[in-house]
């Protein structure tokens, strides 16, 4: 059983890279299977790490638009979908970074506390609904809480993503769990 | 519920996190639209040397050319000669102990050159490798998996490094426009002048015949550094850099042309009791970005002279105290800074 498994699963990955060579020769309905193999767990990754499922979609768009135009640097040296999880991660991160000005106007303070506070809570369901309590977190600590904790990146390759040191990282991850616990016990 | 518990149950529904949620909708056609409106990917081709070389197949099987179907061993000889050539121009334009790995190029205009070889339409550039273009020419390298930088006509550019932690150029003469979709620091261009370090943005960068480095950004931000000196640049912002002395200070395109006259005085050391008083007088409130990279690289009276005009634009944040600025006090001057971005976009 588990061998068949296991033949399953190279099968797939021959798959995909075969999907893959034919679209970095220009085939678009093999990047459009890409797209369709890929597309949840992408759009998965952008809605956790911005807290806006439209904004997301947005993202998620440009995202596939950039891992076109970027597909002739893909040497399959990895696998695909670490490489366009981690262009999927830069995208979000860009986009953050050039949007942070506009979205600040809305939301103009920073500190966790104090947003914490101001941001709607959630239902208070009996069952936590995770995915709109970390939607709620400050932008910072859903950022690490989002890509250590569900996504799976060692702090230090955070805190070089994010441009910050491992401590501010760990100390985020720190407030975004205490966050959740809070929310937890309501 | 204690402690240790919460956090056992917060664990469990992290690992029940679905992998996968769907958009709302299918994004398919919007991305089809918007990929069918760029080129197609460039393909990976290695360049193009001697052992590469194929003629294209007659209908009867036989190369075209007569001299090469006629001559088998003068074929031998002359792809001897041109493989051995490569080999050596190639070993000869590498720095010893870097790495093979390399970018993909492709030509956009005229007849770049790879090494000294010239290329065809596409190519691939090592570590160590240098690739020029003339006056005719361009050419776009695709830089890893985290953008593309275009090379202007009668430029010239070596690949540093290619690793996944650090892209690195040096741009000795000519133009780039550089489009980097990465975290901060991952692309670096060295020229005679300053480093640019890629904060997540585009924007040109060109290196005169002095040696002088002009960046222009045009979105996004970039840093440029030069012996602890640094200037940060946002977009629609423009920074002059000179061999020796590094970055110079930031101004805004848009801002007055006195103000960038006296500016760039005041960088030059030129008359700085008349131009600095000019410079002050004819900035505005988005010229905080300029103000305050001069805050530490004047005298302290003249710092005075910068923070009054820059608390007569804006108030200060509450906690930055003139003396802290005159002090140069670092957490200070960044939480000065951070308050004044508001206004740099």
């Amino acid at each position: 059983m588990a061998m068949q498994s296991a033949t399953a699963s190279q099968a797939a990955a021959a798959d995909i890279s075969s999907l893959v060579r034919a679209a970095q020769a220009g085939d678009q309905e093999a990047f459009e299977q890409l797209y369709r193999l890929h597309v949840g767990r992408i759009n998965a990754i952008c809605r956790r790490m911005l807290g806006d499922p439209r904004w997301a979609e947005d993202v998620v768009q440009d995202a596939f638009v950039r891992a076109w135009l970027m597909l002739a640097g893909f040497r399959h040296e990895s696998c695909f979908g670490s490489w366009l999880y981690r262009l999927t991660v830069n995208a979000v991160l860009l986009e953050l970074r050039s949007t942070k000005r506009r979205r600040a106007r809305v939301m103009p303070c920073e500190d966790i506390t104090e947003l914490d506070h101001r941001q709607e809570s959630p239902a208070p369901d009996q069952a936590l609904d995770l995915e709109t309590a970390i939607a709620g977190l400050p932008e910072k600590a859903r950022l690490v809480f989002v890509l250590h904790e569900v996504e799976g990146y060692q702090h230090d390759e955070i805190a070089e993503m994010l441009g910050t040191a491992v401590g501010t990282c760990k100390a985020q991850l720190h407030r975004a769990r205490h966050l959740l616990r809070e929310r937890l016990q309501r | 519920m204690n402690s240790s518990n919460m956090d056992e149950k917060l664990n469990a529904l992290i690992s029940a996190l679905p992998d996968a949620i769907e958009p709302s909708r299918d994004l398919w056609p919007d991305i089809a639209a918007r990929i069918r409106a760029v080129r197609k990917p460039a393909q990976v081709i290695t360049l193009v040397s001697a052992k590469q070389v194929k003629l294209p197949a007659t209908s009867t099987g036989r190369r075209a050319g007569s001299i090469w179907s006629k001559r088998p061993a003068a074929i031998a000889a002359a792809l001897f000669i041109l493989v051995s050539l490569s080999a050596a121009l190639t070993i000869l334009s590498k720095q010893p102990g870097v790495s093979e790995e390399g970018w993909t190029v492709t030509g956009i205009a005229g007849a770049p050159t790879i090494g000294r070889i010239g290329m065809n339409r596409e190519g691939a550039i090592g570590v160590g490798e240098w690739i020029e273009t003339d006056g005719e020419s361009r050419a776009q390298i695709e830089v890893g998996n985290i953008g593309q930088v275009e090379l202007q006509p009668n430029s010239r550019v070596r690949i540093l490094r290619a690793g996944a932690d650090e892209h690195r150029m040096a741009l000795d003469r000519g133009g780039i426009n550089a489009f980097i979709l990465a975290p901060p620091r991952l692309f670096l261009v060295e020229t005679p002048s300053a480093l640019a370090v890629d904060l997540g943005c585009a924007y040109e960068l060109t290196v005169d015949e002095r040696g002088n480095g002009h960046l222009n950004v045009t979105a996004g931000w970039v840093a440029l550094e030069f012996h602890g000196v640094q200037s940060l640049v946002p977009a629609g912002a423009a920074c002059v850099s000179r061999p020796g002395s590094g970055p110079g200070t930031p101004y805004f395109l848009d801002s007055a042309a006195e103000f960038q006259k006296a500016l760039s005085d005041v960088d030059l050391g030129h008359s700085l009791d008349a131009s600095l008083p000019e410079l002050l007088a004819a900035s505005r409130v988005r010229d905080s970005l300029s103000l305050w990279h001069l805050l530490p690289r004047v005298a302290r009276d003249q710092r005075a002279l910068v923070w009054e005009r820059l608390t007569e634009l804006l108030p200060a944040p509450p906690g930055v105290t003139r003396e802290a600025v005159l002090n140069l006090d670092r957490p200070v001057l960044d939480q000065l800074k951070e308050d004044l971005e508001q206004f740099w976009f």
